[in-house]
């Protein structure tokens, strides 16, 4: 599947599990890309990952690969990555199916990409778990992400009281 | 699965981290990790756990027991000591931790970490976590929602846009408390003046805030405010919301002009005040660059020189902008009517993005309407400005243009902006469904060829240009081109039969007449408007939209139609015709009348083609009972009707304008909402009820689905009972009930002690002889609306724009909905009573309705 011209990279994770992925690919973080960027001519040696997982890694590189080719935000500023970067709360079908996986998974998907700097990944694993969160009553959210709820029933109350105004708008 | 590192292998990863995440503050040499991951692991190459002979300083007491858990400071200083001495270590002890000396690390940071909140957690693999809390804290695993970093929480909660979503997920514990409170809930709606600068300054200043900005309103400049924070909420002027977190006054910013404005001379006063203008738009620009995520923008500023066009190319850049309200007197301004400098520089800067060609693809509402003061307002008004900001908006599902004269002038035709160049040069032909054009004119333009005056030419083609539209509030009239004639009425007439080339019986619009140049000449092309569900317009309008024909066969799926009116013609041709006037002015009144009737006619035939569809009926005036009824006939399957306040009267004669029927009907809104406003300001007034509830009821037995009707008063006024009040029981026998009372005139007398909803219920012994008459009287009404009109459950309170209504009901039918009072269905207090009819027992009590 890989075309020869297409320069391979190898990459460590923190459990010693090592890939082998195209370049463009793997560029789809920014972090790496940088990384690249800035070594010449050394490829032999793997990138290590001391943040990424094996399992996790993988995971990323799936979706890196059904991604690749696609544009990438403009690495100019962070200004205008912003603007390009529109907020829709619509989750594409394959990124959807993507995401299916346990809460676990989920957000050691969503550290990794935060670390590894793939701005798209992290929007569907945000929106993912806003999407969770949605509709729900607080006890539902605590219930869904195993949140202990350190208020006391006063200062539950207080927040309530207090915000009364966010209820109808 | 899981990786198949050892426990002690990811501890000192983990500590690795630790520390690296420190070395920002404390200096500590990060650890290249190749180096660390290289190195073998395993007490072999350990010498001794706790040998002093690999520490360059004192040693280190490996007792984990020696450590005060109470203590975090010399725990981190142990630890600091610690990890600064792996660094000079020789040869292949380099940073390397020996276990005893692991395991006092994680023992220390463990002790540090209450102390640090959750966040040094995160760092932690379980097993540390759960033996750190003494056994008895929860067992807590790594990847759990609150353990995530505070970027990552930030960047799901804005994803989560509903406050009561927001709400609900900081209310889960303090963790999310704390980013979503500071951070989202204070930012996602900021209302302030522009005069503010401190807002935008903090906004400017704090990106990552400004990005979770998503409604943005400025109000006007001279607005009563109260409330400086978030969550002030008493009073009634308006309420700004500005996050809690920005300190320090507007002064602190202004120290430029104000030092400017100390110059010299006096004409530098004005000079001086054009810079803070110039300041504040700055500022505004600059906080508006940063919100990227705004969806809607409201700009009520007025008193103020900045108008919306300058800051329209920074909006441009707002990607996800759903919605953007603007209350101005400026926009109706023209272009060349501003000169300042401020201006010309942002009209060159929009120029340059106009190259660009930016537009806003998600935007879908937009609206414009007049400030309701004069500030600012132009005695030309145009749309020359609105027409260059919604050319950058190719989406727009609802589009709002009202225009209000300011207060002292008058609403003649020739203050009304002309529409003609904006409906021809803009199309949303895809997406547009509603539309709103208040106090607009088109003029009539005159072909060539043939030498006819054709007027709303270019309304016709916007209209037919849109056919998604559904909802269409429509007033505008047609004026004479300047220089050309006003159009005959034979013309007129000629033109209008040059619409559908086939017709429906009295298909062509009301004929105007020689001094009713301002009739309308609407011609839509065939299967115009084809999902039209509401339609506000006047008589003659609505005549002309509703009987553009249609091919399908199938009509337009009209619901509602609302602000027209008939022209009282029959009274108007009787009175004048009784009246003592003679000669040419009698017949004059006669013609007028007839032609009214006419058009009356025209209008209720074309409305009884959509009498399958159209449930709703609001009217802006009625002059006679008798219109009523015909509407009734037109419209059986009617289910709410109101009918709007009496104009003229049987006594006076209808004015020539009335008659026309197609005066505007902003104006009666206005009006309207004047007097709501009055009444909502507490001096509500009762007016009496009709006199003739029976004629009425019989009126209304045409239509057998009617639920609600508005406009007539059927009820007295008695006091009232709180609204759920319960204990109260003060069925009002009807056995025995005789009309005695003289109400029309007793009512309103009454109405300056009329007890508000708050005030106490009175007891039912102090029921005066007139109040329980009208007891007695509004117990008979209700049992006849019930029996005339069987699904009819809310009529008229006796007082306006209070918020309630009259709710009937029978016991065996009625079980009151969510918005009824449960006096209604239970029993009654004070101001609620029951009616023996032959169908049972019939209650009515009073309920509140939103406004």
């Amino acid at each position: 599947m890989a075309a020869p011209a297409t320069q391979q990279i190898k990459i460590r994770c923190n459990d010693e599990k090592e890939f082998t992925v195209d370049r463009d690919v793997l560029e789809r973080s920014v972090l790496i890309k940088n990384m690249l960027e800035d070594v010449t001519e050394q490829q032999d040696a793997p990138i290590p990952l001391p943040n990424v997982s094996g399992p996790v890694m993988a995971k990323v590189l799936e979706y890196c690969t059904h991604h690749r080719g696609e544009p990438l935000p403009s690495a100019d500023t962070e200004q205008s990555q912003d603007e390009t970067r529109k907020r829709t709360t619509d989750i594409s079908e394959w990124d959807q199916k993507f995401i299916t996986v346990d809460q676990e998974m989920l957000f050691e998907i969503i550290l990794a990409a935060n670390y590894l700097d793939i701005k798209s990944l992290l929007d569907v694993g945000c929106k993912t778990v806003a999407n969770m969160i949605k509709g729900k009553t607080p006890e539902e959210i605590r219930k869904l992400f195993n949140i202990v709820n350190d208020f006391t029933p006063e200062e539950e109350a207080q927040i309530k009281k207090e915000n009364e105004w966010a209820e109808d708008r | 699965m899981t990786p198949p590192a050892t426990e002690c292998d990811r501890d000192v990863k983990s500590l690795r981290k630790a520390s690296q995440s420190k070395s920002a503050s404390i200096g500590t040499p990060l650890i290249p990790s190749s180096r660390a991951k290289a190195r073998p692991k395993g007490p072999k190459l350990v010498p001794h756990a706790s040998s002093p002979s690999t520490f360059s300083g004192p040693p280190i007491n490996t007792n984990l027991s020696s450590y005060d858990r109470t203590d975090p400071f010399s725990a981190f200083n142990v630890l600091l000591k610690l990890l600064g001495s792996l660094s000079s270590r020789v040869g292949a002890l380099q940073y390397r931790l020996a276990p005893a000396e692991h395991k006092l690390s994680l023992h220390l940071l463990a002790i540090i970490e209450p102390f640090l909140g959750t966040e040094l957690s995160l760092l932690l693999p379980p097993c540390i976590t759960t033996n750190a809390t003494d056994g008895t804290g929860p067992v807590i695993r790594r990847r759990t929602l609150t353990r995530q970093p505070t970027e990552i929480l930030d960047s799901i909660t804005s994803h989560i846009d509903t406050p009561r979503d927001l709400l609900s997920f900081s209310s889960t514990c303090r963790r999310i408390y704390d980013v979503v409170f500071p951070r989202h809930i204070y930012y996602r709606v900021i209302r302030c003046k522009i005069s503010s600068i401190k807002v935008w300054h903090h906004l400017s200043t704090h990106k990552s805030l400004a990005r979770n900005v998503r409604k943005l309103e400025i109000v006007d400049e001279r607005a009563v405010v109260n409330g400086s924070i978030r969550g002030a909420m008493a009073g009634n002027g308006v309420r700004v919301l500005i996050p809690p977190d920005i300190q320090g006054r507007d002064t602190d910013f202004e120290a430029t002009s104000s030092a400017a404005s100390h110059e010299s001379s006096e004409d530098d006063h004005q000079r001086a005040k054009s810079r803070v203008y110039a300041k504040q738009e700055r500022m505004l620009i600059r906080a508006l660059g940063q919100m990227s995520g705004l969806e809607a923008f409201v700009w009520s500023c007025n008193h103020s020189p900045i108008s919306v066009t300058d800051l329209w190319p920074t909006l441009l850049k707002c990607r996800d902008l759903k919605s953007v309200e603007v209350a101005n007197n400026l926009i109706f301004k023209s272009l060349e009517e501003d000169n300042a400098d401020s201006t010309a520089e942002s009209s060159q800067e929009s120029g340059q993005d106009d190259r660009k060609a930016l537009v806003l693809p998600g935007l879908e509402s937009i609206s414009f309407r007049t400030a309701p003061h004069s500030y600012g307002s132009s005695r030309t008004p145009v749309l020359n400005r609105i027409s260059n900001l919604v050319s950058h908006c190719p989406g727009i599902k609802s589009l709002d243009i009202s225009y209000t004269p300011p207060r002292n002038s008058t609403n003649t035709l020739s203050t009304r902006p002309l529409a003609d160049e904006f409906l021809l040069c803009n199309r949303w032909s895809s997406s547009l469904t509603s539309l709103t054009l208040t106090n607009l004119r088109c003029q009539t333009s005159s072909i060539q060829g043939g030498g006819m005056n054709v007027g709303m030419e270019s309304l016709a083609g916007f209209l037919a240009g849109h056919p998604c539209l559904e909802i269409l509030n429509l007033d505008i009239m047609v004026s004479p081109p300047p220089p050309a004639a006003t159009p005959t009425p034979a013309l007129a007439a000629v033109v209008a039969g040059l619409g559908p080339a086939n017709p429906p019986p009295a298909q062509a619009p009301a004929p105007p007449t020689a001094d009713h140049h301002d009739a309308p000449l609407l011609v839509l092309p065939p299967n115009s408007l084809p999902y039209l569900r509401e339609l506000r317009t006047s008589r003659d309008m609505a005549t002309a939209i509703l009987s553009c024909p249609s091919d399908t066969g199938s009509e337009r799926p009209l619901e509602a139609l609302r602000g027209f009116r008939l022209s009282g013609a029959l009274a108007s041709l009787s009175n004048s015709a009784l009246g003592p006037v003679s000669g040419v002015a009698a017949l004059r009144a006669i013609r007028g009348a007839t032609r009214a009737r006419e058009a009356d006619q025209l209008f209720l035939d074309t409305l009884k083609r959509y009498n399958k569809t159209v449930k709703c009926i609001e009217m802006i005036g009625w002059t006679e009972m008798e219109d009523i009824r015909r509407i009734a006939e037109c419209l059986p399957s009617l289910h709410s009707l109101d009918v709007g306040r009496k104009v003229g009267g049987s006594g006076t004669g209808v004015n020539a304008h009335n008659n026309n029927g197609s005066n505007s009907w902003n104006g009666d809104r206005e009006t309207r909402e004047r007097d709501w406003n009055r009444n909502g300001n507490g001096s509500g007034s009762a007016l009496p009820p009709v006199t003739n509830p029976m004629e009425w009821a019989n009126v209304l037995t045409a239509l057998p689905e009617l639920e609600e009707v508005k406009g007539i008063r059927f009820f007295y006024e008695v006091p009232t009972s709180p609204v759920h009040h319960h204990q109260h029981s003060n069925d009002v026998s009807t056995g025995s009930m005789s009309s005695t009372s003289t109400p029309a005139g007793a009512a309103p007398s009454a109405t300056t002690t009329m007890p508000t909803i708050s005030h106490l219920p009175s007891p039912p012994s102090t029921l005066s002889a007139t109040e329980q008459s009208r007891m007695k009287k509004n117990n008979e009404v209700a049992g006849m609306l019930v029996w005339k009109c069987p699904k009819l459950r809310r009529v008229d309170y006796w007082q306006e724009a209070v918020g309630r209504v009259v709710l009937l009901g029978q016991d065996s039918v009625h079980q009151s909905g969510s918005a009824v009072s449960g006096s209604v269905s239970t029993g009654s207090g004070v101001g609620d009573g029951v009616a023996e009819t032959k169908q049972g027992k019939v209650r009515w009590g009073v309920g509140r309705v939103r406004l």
